[in-house]
């Protein structure tokens, strides 16, 4: 069942998707939620979060090196068969349109609270569908260019944090380590969530031009991924004292607020807009690889029907169910909870199972000889 | 008269070849080209082997001087000489479709009585324009001759450029009753033969009438004949023509049409011209950066300013936002429509203004821009600022060197600012993201549009947003996917005196 990908994308498009998909919501509501277990000392869970995250990562590599034309799926069905791989396989694509649909439905409750209370949740849906189903049904190429592009084109987006460093205090940092160092690590079980994202490897790596870099790669998307982290959030507690920034629900925007130029006020207007095509990235990847999970689950299924029905339900979700911010917010948790045990636990488990599998065979070669 | 047309024409099916009397044959010739007032039938005797013989020729394609003095001349005149006649080019055929194809094409036909065969010689000579400067793409310090009608000259003007055996012409015919020719030209070792198998592929797929001009050709072997930007860049400058084929790139020469088409493209080729070679680097290079920055402000000003008034007015700091509201107090309709209506009577003028002639192109855009636009201030239809943001977007969308980009950019303004007016900010951020993912998607020639953009290729870059010190490109870019990349040998070793 092992079929070789005839597209494939550089080790910059590799690094870039994962790094694209890691980032998402969580980057503007991250440095409140650690603030709220770790006062100022949060920023060193990040740390933490990456170290486990790249160790996650890494034994995700492992465990597909190898079959190294298999994805996800295709490995289900190869350690499992038939009848345990299928399900599995359905839960992973739900679990991929889920993350997608709560990136999409939470980009959408914060433009509605920040820029447009008025305009119906359906209508920004129906709007973000349309760039949405032009890109995804092209497939993996595609979005990795995509990626690459978004990337740099949100670059500048980096240089506004520079413009409320002028402002703050370095002093709120102090004490390290104030109380210890339990708030340290029961907030790294946060940042582990916020560095979702990299299980994307299973999918992408029979994708990957060259697996020796793959290695590199991960180090080098996830590393990006706490610089932006640990920047955002050092701004941010710099700059909002531990108290200040719990009232605060997105601290990362209520930053922006102060940067004032001659010709323009409130920067965060600006940044939100451009931010949801950075966040773009997150949905978009998710999507696409649900889309090509289904052609693994059902041979048959065409990418761009496919997208439509996707993004039918999406729609129909977003007119029937009117989500508020705090159920999105509850299943953005839940998704977390399944992406914890699909990113740290699985990839673990799989190993075990592979070492396992290598030990009974060649223990059989042994007796056989 | 119909019966007896069809009747001519089943004669003229039953006979394919020419009979060897010359009588029947110019019966045949008088039947087939009925209703063609201009059909010359010169007979006589040639004077060197005695024998009768026709020249058929049409009067308004041939070049008489050429027929009169090196044909009938020698062929009248001369004794004993070996091949007669003085003309260069000159093949014998003797079947009626070539006869008349020839014909038709300006060349003449000599008949001999009792030959089976018929010579064709080459006296085509047509009314043509003189090489004049190119009219769209006004040339600074490049050379100043451009394309004209005849495909055979602008061949010539692109070979004047690459005199070299490595310049590899396609012939290829289009259209069922034009029968237009199309050149295709490249470079045998650099150009891509993927391409070019890809490219002679959708010509020949082309089933027809005829090809009248460049653009419909373009239009027939597109990848994506919905997108709005151009697939093709379509030139008028054989220097710029030449410039792209030693890029690696593919000319297609439309017999009758003084545009070229060049194949494949990419996004960026259309914010170059071949006048940043000629200029210093650095201020080709800020030219450059402007027509981007122009690109942007043609395609988004008019929405940014309906969202930040309709929506997002706590972008604008205070002071101005009071200034603008002044501005717009006495203005009755909401800004989109201010916005649209200025946007539509600018198009308007500038379409007015391209098809009078010029002094009268003029008075309507004395009359349209500052008359009309002073006046419906006043009158208090549109603000002083929505002129102005609409007076910068048509300066900045004609900062573009090429003109069917300028025109995709131009076209683009409407859905931005409808998308502005629904969505404010957000709809121009979505519009900016389909933008992006459109660009990236698209193809030329299976080739990816977005290069170097996406996907990324930095060694391209030196020539994309900035353009480089012609030194350091030493390579072909890559986006034109050429099979030969080194454009410039390696430095050669300075010697010490």
């Amino acid at each position: 069942m092992q079929n070789t990908p005839s597209i494939q994308i550089t080790w910059l498009q590799f690094v870039l998707l994962i790094h694209g998909t890691q980032v998402g919501v969580g980057f503007l509501t991250l440095p409140r939620e650690l603030a709220q277990v770790a006062g100022s000392d949060g920023w060193i869970s990040i740390l933490f979060g990456w170290a486990l995250s790249v160790t996650a990562n890494l034994f995700i590599i492992h465990a597909m090196k190898r079959h190294p034309n298999a994805t996800l799926f295709d490995l289900f069905s190869l350690f499992f068969g038939k009848w345990i791989g299928k399900p599995a396989s359905v839960v992973l694509l739900l679990y991929l349109i889920g993350c997608s649909l709560a990136v999409l439905f939470s980009i959408v409750s914060i433009l509605r609270i920040w820029l447009m209370p008025k305009t119906p949740n359906f209508m920004f849906i129906l709007l973000l569908s349309i760039p949405t189903y032009m890109i995804v049904h092209h497939g993996i190429k595609m979005i990795g260019r995509y990626a690459e592009l978004i990337f740099y084109f949100s670059l500048w987006i980096i240089l506004l944090l520079a413009f409320p460093v002028n402002h703050s205090r370095w002093l709120y940092l102090l004490p390290f380590i104030k109380e210890g160092w339990m708030p340290v690590i029961s907030a790294t079980k946060l940042t582990i969530l916020s560095y979702l994202g990299f299980e994307i490897t299973f999918i992408l790596y029979p994708f990957l031009m060259l697996k020796k870099k793959a290695t590199s790669a991960v180090i080098v998307a996830n590393t990006l991924t706490m610089f932006f982290y640990i920047l955002t959030t050092l701004v941010c507690f710099s700059y909002f004292s531990s108290l200040e920034i719990l009232q605060y629900t997105w601290p990362t925007l209520s930053l922006l607020k102060v940067i004032r130029v001659q010709f323009l006020d409130r920067w965060d207007v600006i940044f939100l807009a451009m931010y949801m095509v950075v966040i773009s990235v997150t949905w978009i990847v998710y999507m696409s690889l649900a889309v090509f999970g289904m052609r693994q689950v059902l041979p048959k299924s065409k990418p761009s029907i496919t997208t439509v029905a996707i993004l039918l339900i999406t729609l129909a979700l977003s007119i029937f169910l009117a989500l508020s911010q705090s159920q999105v917010t509850q299943m953005t948790r839940t998704l977390s909870y399944i992406g914890f045990m699909i990113a740290y636990v699985l990839p673990l488990c799989l190993w075990c199972y592979v070492k396992l599998l290598e030990g009974i065979r060649r223990n059989q070669g042994g007796n056989s000889s | 008269m119909s019966s007896q047309e069809e009747q001519q024409l089943q004669e003229a099916k039953q006979l394919p070849t020419i009979s060897s009397n010359l009588a029947d044959n110019l019966m045949q010739i008088t039947s087939l080209f009925e209703g063609f007032p201009d059909l010359v039938i010169r007979e006589f005797t040639i004077q060197s082997t005695r024998k009768a013989a026709a020249l058929v020729y049409l009067g308004g394609l041939t070049d008489k001087n050429s027929v009169n003095n090196n044909v009938l001349e020698p062929l009248l005149f001369q004794l004993n000489i070996n091949p007669t006649v003085s003309i260069s080019h000159f093949i014998s055929e003797n079947t009626w479709d070539a006869l008349t194809a020839a014909i038709l094409g300006g060349n003449s036909v000599l008949f001999v009585n009792g030959h089976t065969e018929a010579s064709i010689l080459d006296t085509q000579g047509w009314p043509q324009r003189s090489i004049e400067d190119p009219q769209i793409e006004a040339s600074l310090k490049g050379a100043h001759q451009g394309f004209v009608e005849t495909g055979s000259q602008n061949i010539a003007l692109i070979r004047r450029y690459i005199p070299t055996v490595d310049l590899k012409i396609k012939e290829i015919t289009v259209g069922a009753r034009g029968n237009t020719t199309v050149s295709l030209m490249y470079l045998g070792d650099i150009a891509q033969p993927k391409i070019l198998e890809e490219l002679e592929k959708r010509i020949r797929k082309i089933d027809v009438d005829a090809i009248i001009n460049a653009g419909e050709l373009g239009e027939f072997i597109e990848d994506n004949p919905f997108s709005p930007f151009p697939q093709f860049i379509s030139t008028e400058r054989p220097d710029s023509a030449a410039s792209q084929l030693l890029q690696g790139r593919f000319v297609m020469i439309v017999d009758g049409s003084p545009n070229v088409l060049i194949g494949p493209t990419t996004f960026v080729s259309f914010f170059q011209s071949i006048d940043d070679y000629s200029t210093r680097w650095l201020i080709a290079s800020f030219i450059r950066v402007t027509r981007y920055f122009a690109f942007f402000i043609a395609l988004f000003l008019p929405a940014i300013y309906i969202a930040l008034i309709s929506y997002n007015y706590v972008v604008i700091p205070i002071k101005l936002i009071i200034s603008i509201g002044e501005s717009r107090e006495r203005v009755p309709f909401p800004p989109f429509a201010e916005a649209i209506l200025m946007e539509i009577t600018l198009e308007m003028l500038r379409e007015a203004g391209i098809r009078l002639p010029a002094p009268i192109g003029q008075t309507v855009g004395i009359v349209g821009g500052i008359v009309i636009g002073q006046a419906a201030v006043q009158a208090g239809i549109v603000s002083n600022i929505m002129v102005i943001v609409v007076a910068s977007t048509a300066i900045a969308s004609f900062i573009l060197p090429n003109y069917d980009m300028g025109a995709a950019v131009r076209f683009l303004r409407f859905p931005m600012m409808i998308i502005a007016s629904i969505f404010g900010i957000v709809g121009i951020a979505v519009g900016l993201m389909t933008l992006i993912i459109h660009l990236i998607t698209l193809k030329s020639l299976d080739t990816p549009y977005g290069s170097p953009l996406a996907p990324v290729r930095f060694v391209d870059w030196k020539d994309t947003f900035i353009r480089a010190p012609l030194w350091i490109m030493k390579k072909r870019p890559v986006s034109s996917v050429p099979v030969q990349l080194q454009r410039q040998g390696p430095t050669q070793p300075e010697e010490n005196t």
